[in-house]
């Protein structure tokens, strides 16, 4: 070999050295960072035997319900703030399904439902990335199928099925850099919520600004014509009962908080397309003895001075709401106290003479 | 009594707590295909261990009472009736006593029991049963016309978390209720607790043996682990007293709901 060939042989593996020495120190960075974001949820290497459990209540919902909870306001009570930014109806139910054990027995669940959720189309199997951080990977394969993919899809993974979980597993969560599209989403998100925790107080001409961009970047609100958006909406209707029915089952109490949202959003909901696109598909989700909070229409965080975007409180205001949030929610629940104890005992009686085994 | 038998690091080990076990009286062992001893399968190691003691005539194999598991992979794949062939082979046995279901995996564990109930039928297992099931769970069982109703629930007890709805259901409806972690792992809030260390002082026992009396004088089995021969010993040296009904309500009070496996990670949707 001359020595030119070998020079070249040197620096391309000096080169190619370095390559990996950078890209693993990347992905040991993105690692961090993505931890941090998630660092509120437990994942299947946390020491439970250590974990805070039976709290006394949990939020889930999207960019409302992470914009206008903090919990630190009421530190009387335990609650985990399941909502992310983006998450739908269907992101809601995995969360609940994988963490419900760690709320006590007869503990609240507030679901965040706003207009939009509702008609939000439930295609987000792209996002299972940032879920699968601490989530079961698994679970998540399981839950993008439905039907007969589902048993194509295990067949396909039946051979060491465990140890292909475990590969699986290990190099996503070990090496997020794999999935730079993915990675580079998450990261543009955290970046965004980084930014929103830093931002202050809108005026109102900025915050009609805000409302023009979200009304004119979605589908209209009152879309009759629109086939997709009302299918949509039943469809999640249909998953809100199924949430909400779930919970029930499990001895927790669901309640759906429809969050506040600024004047300049919530007057662009014409009453009469609210009522019937939103209100009447939220009653029938509701129907089955749950608690609604409805704050869209109580003009108490209407101002653009509480806000900072188009869903997120200013910390002052989201302490405030926070605390009347929970205030009203033990007001409602002392109501239906009474009754639903006297319904838990009455099904309980019934239950137990009519088994037969 | 009964001796689990996940945690062991090597078949030497598992072999000496076996050994010391039998000696003590213990009959019943508790194992899953999905358990791992230094490497290698639970159920290899127990059934290498177990054909040993059967050879040398410490143990009767009618005296025995062996039990495996089907997890959530083996419902979701499919093919229970395969995998109970070969945990019986592993365990070299020509039946297996008990097979229960690991936990009530939401769509898949009514089909899983009803091929358990198959399997039952040749003969290759004696008893079925559930595991981490609650009151909901037996009722849709009940419900999709059984032809054998679980004889067995095993689920996660301590004086942490006491389960009390759940026990006085199986125990109704005369299924045997084994708990797992019965000790709670001894966790600071047990090991360190006053109360118990003041009635274990009144019968001049240990907390662990005051635990494992609780769990026995409430209809419970307790299914305990342990690699040391003399915590064995100890944890079996429990049938020379009984807890008064004062002690036993005491203990029941302790009940905070504190699970240390907690079910909705374990199993999504449960």
């Amino acid at each position: 070999m001359t020595f030119e060939a070998l020079t070249a042989v040197a620096l391309a593996g000096l080169g190619g050295t370095a390559l990996v020495f950078l890209w693993l120190k990347l992905n040991r960075r993105l690692k961090r960072t993505i931890a941090c974001y998630f660092r509120a949820f437990p994942t299947r290497r946390t020491n439970y035997a250590n974990y805070q459990r039976n709290y006394d209540l949990a939020v889930v919902g999207g960019s409302e319900c992470v914009g206008s909870v903090d919990l630190t306001a009421v530190p009387d009570l335990i609650g985990f703030n399941w909502g992310l930014p983006r998450q739908g109806l269907r992101q809601d139910f995995w969360i609940v399904k994988n963490y419900f054990s760690l709320i006590r027995r007869g503990g609240n669940v507030l679901l965040f439902v706003s207009p939009r959720t509702l008609q939000t189309s439930e295609d987000q199997s792209g996002d299972m990335f940032r879920y699968s951080f601490f989530l079961d990977r698994n679970f998540l394969q399981l839950e993008a199928r439905r039907g007969a993919d589902v048993r194509d899809w295990l067949l396909g993974n039946v051979i060491n099925y465990t140890r292909r979980d475990r590969i699986y597993e290990t190099a996503g969560a070990r090496f997020p850099l794999l999935y730079p599209l993915a990675a580079f989403r998450l990261l543009m998100e955290i970046r965004q919520e980084r930014r929103r925790r830093c931002k202050t107080a809108l005026s109102e001409q900025q915050m009609e600004l805000v409302a023009q961009e979200v009304f004119s970047n979605r589908p209209a609100f009152d879309a009759l014509e629109s086939g997709e958006v009302e299918s949509a909406r039943r469809a999640n209707t249909e998953l809100l009962i199924t949430i909400i029915a779930f919970l029930k089952e499990r001895g927790l109490n669901p309640v759906i908080v429809v969050p506040p949202a600024p004047s300049a959003i919530a007057r662009r909901y014409p009453v009469h397309s609210l009522n019937r696109n939103f209100y009447s598909f939220l009653s029938r989700a509701s129907s089955a003895n749950v608690t609604v909070l409805d704050y869209l229409q109580t003009g108490e965080f209407s101002s653009s001075s509480c806000y900072v975007d188009s869903t997120t409180l200013t910390p002052e205001a989201r302490r405030l709401f926070t605390q009347k949030l929970l205030k009203d929610l033990a007001s409602a629940n002392a109501n239906t106290g009474a009754e639903l104890r006297a319904m838990k005992e009455q099904s309980a009686s019934v239950k137990h003479s009519s088994i037969r085994c | 009594m009964v001796l689990g038998t996940t945690g062991f690091s090597s078949l030497k080990e598992m072999d000496a707590a076996v050994g010391v076990a039998i000696d003590a009286g213990v009959r019943g062992f508790d194992t899953s295909r999905f358990y791992h001893t230094g490497g290698r399968s639970t159920e290899k190691c127990l059934g290498k261990v177990l054909h040993g003691k059967l050879r040398s005539g410490a143990i009767k194999r009618e005296e025995l009472f062996v039990t495996t598991k089907i997890a959530i992979p083996q419902m979701i794949r499919g093919g229970i009736a395969r995998d109970v062939e070969a945990s019986a082979r592993d365990l070299r046995l020509d039946y297996i006593d008990c097979v229960l279901l690991h936990w009530p995996f939401p769509g898949y564990y009514i089909s899983a029991y009803k091929a358990l109930e198959a399997v039952q039928a040749r003969g290759i297992v004696k008893t079925l049963g559930m595991s981490n099931c609650r009151e909901r769970h037996f009722e849709a069982l009940y419900q999709s016309k059984l032809s054998q109703l679980p004889a067995v629930h095993q689920m996660e007890r301590h004086p942490l978390c006491s389960e009390e709805d759940v026990v006085r259901y199986c125990l109704d409806r005369g299924m045997v209720v084994q708990a797992y972690s019965p000790l709670g792992k001894m966790m600071g809030d047990l090991a360190g607790n006053a109360q118990l260390s003041a009635i274990a002082a009144n019968y001049n026992k240990t907390v662990a043996q005051v635990i494992i009396r609780w769990h026995l004088d409430t209809g419970v089995v307790p299914v305990f682990r342990s690699k040391t021969p003399s915590r064995i010993r100890e944890n079996l040296d429990v049938f020379d007293f009984n807890l008064s009904g004062g002690d036993i309500e005491a203990i029941d009070r302790m009940n905070r709901d504190h699970k240390l496996c907690t079910e909705s990670i374990r199993c999504p949707g449960y």
